[in-house]
């Protein structure tokens, strides 16, 4: 997935949900199209998937602004600190591979 | 059954028939149960991911028959070639491959007793940054090697009775190809011999293989030469649920004689030799501008001989170049 500048309808935007959670696409995509304004509002960082079609939204570019991240703008904080904490714990369970885990094992 | 370089298409059919067929669901969690019991769930999860795709995997596989000259010179390059080397996506040949292989590639398990087999499939896929604690695309292999449940190695003599067992679970699902190990690597961690070895390839040298062949396929001295099998079998493979029909790759050593290739002189200016024989081949560590980077460079083995006589297997003198 790589992060991508130019202009990209609402329309064409899908979510990963194992990203933002299950069932989040469509409060997400509603609260978009609902409230999301271009010119108050931080620009929204889509990427493209290898292998799959279409745009995924990542998050938006909140650096330097009054605005929390876009998980939590839509799902408050405490939702939003379950989210990462379970993402980091993914993270750190795919560091710590255990030894021999990709080698050929007996049958 | 077709016993030359056609057979790569056959078996690719076969293992897409057996893949999309009735029991390899049944079979897969038998085998990723087995799996996740001896070596936990980390060692589980590549491997139940490289069963989902493995029919998209063969279905969209370049069909490879590799000679026994070809698998010959891929171990003989495997002895010197540095396994820790870092791994690129451009060290694979083909992105997609189902390589035949001749004759079975031999390995030794923790106990020293010989395993076979004798194909393997592989896709390059780059993982979304989900994945990846950097937050970035993560390259990787998909990969299953496949024992054919007709050869025999050093279990059957060893276990005979388990082996009987898993012949004839094989047997009742209809399955001829048996899965020796699948899993999903990332490019990064092939070159760390820790995380590639396992009771029943300590050595990994099936990771070493694939990256080998990989790498001599992109050498001038492998004939890569792409053959259309006999109609009978492209319909056959068709049947078996292959929706495209690819012209098999046959990698052979190259033939010609190569620049700088002298006969040597005999009293009646004539060579004689009965057999090819390899005279030395080795690994260079070698700078490209390019990639800024050293990356290891096949530099051939002379091959010497009249072309239409058998390579005669010798010791060769294999040197690191640095």
């Amino acid at each position: 997935m790589e992060g991508r500048e130019g202009r990209t309808s609402l329309d064409e935007i899908q979510v990963e949900e194992d990203h933002w959670g299950p069932g989040a696409e469509p409060i997400v995509l509603t609260w978009l199209a609902e409230h999301y304004d271009e010119n108050t509002m931080p620009r929204l960082i889509v990427g493209n998937v290898e292998g799959r079609e279409g745009v995924w939204l990542l998050g938006w570019r909140n650096e330097g602004t009054p605005f929390p991240g876009l998980l939590a703008t839509i799902f408050g904080d405490e939702y939003a600190q379950a989210q990462l904490d379970r993402i980091d714990a993914l993270i750190q369970e795919a560091k710590d591979i255990p030894p021999g885990s990709f080698g050929q094992g007996r049958l | 059954m077709n016993t030359g370089w056609e057979q790569a298409l056959e078996v690719q059919g076969q293992l897409l028939k057996q893949i999309t067929g009735p029991f390899w669901r049944e079979m897969g969690a038998a085998w990723l149960g087995n799996r996740q019991d001896k070596y936990g769930r980390h060692a589980m999860l590549p491997s139940a991911h490289a069963f989902s795709v493995a029919a998209d995997v063969v279905a969209e596989a370049e069909p490879i028959f590799v000679t026994a000259e070809m698998l010959d010179l891929t171990r003989s390059a495997m002895e010197t070639f540095d396994p820790t080397e870092t791994v690129h996506p451009e060290d694979f040949f083909l992105y997609t491959g189902m390589a035949l292989l001749e004759e079975p590639f031999v390995a030794l398990d923790a106990a020293g007793l010989e395993t076979a087999w004798r194909c393997v499939t592989w896709r390059y896929v780059d993982l979304p940054p989900e994945a990846s604690p950097d937050h970035e695309l993560v390259p990787s292999l998909e990969i299953v090697l496949w024992w054919d449940i007709n050869d025999n190695d050093g279990w059957d003599e060893a276990h005979p009775d388990e082996i009987d067992a898993a012949r004839m679970f094989y047997r009742s699902w209809g399955m001829r190809w048996a899965v020796m190990h699948a899993t999903l690597v990332p490019l990064d961690f092939m070159s760390k011999p820790e995380h590639m070895g396992n009771e029943g390839d300590p050595a990994a040298s099936w990771m070493t293989f694939i990256r080998v062949f990989n790498r001599l396929m992109q050498e001038r001295i492998v004939l890569k030469t792409r053959m259309r099998p006999h109609r009978a079998v492209r319909r056959s493979a068709q049947r078996d649920g292959l929706a495209e029909i690819r012209d098999v790759v046959v990698c052979e050593l190259r033939r010609a004689r190569p620049r700088g290739y002298e006969w040597p002189e005999t009293g009646d200016g004539q060579a004689h030799y009965s057999h090819r024989f390899m005279v030395r081949g080795h690994w260079r560590n070698q700078w490209y501008p390019s990639l800024q980077r050293h990356r290891q460079k096949f530099i051939p083995a002379y091959i010497k001989g009249p072309d239409d006589a058998p390579l005669l297997e010798k010791k060769r003198v294999w040197v690191w170049d640095r």
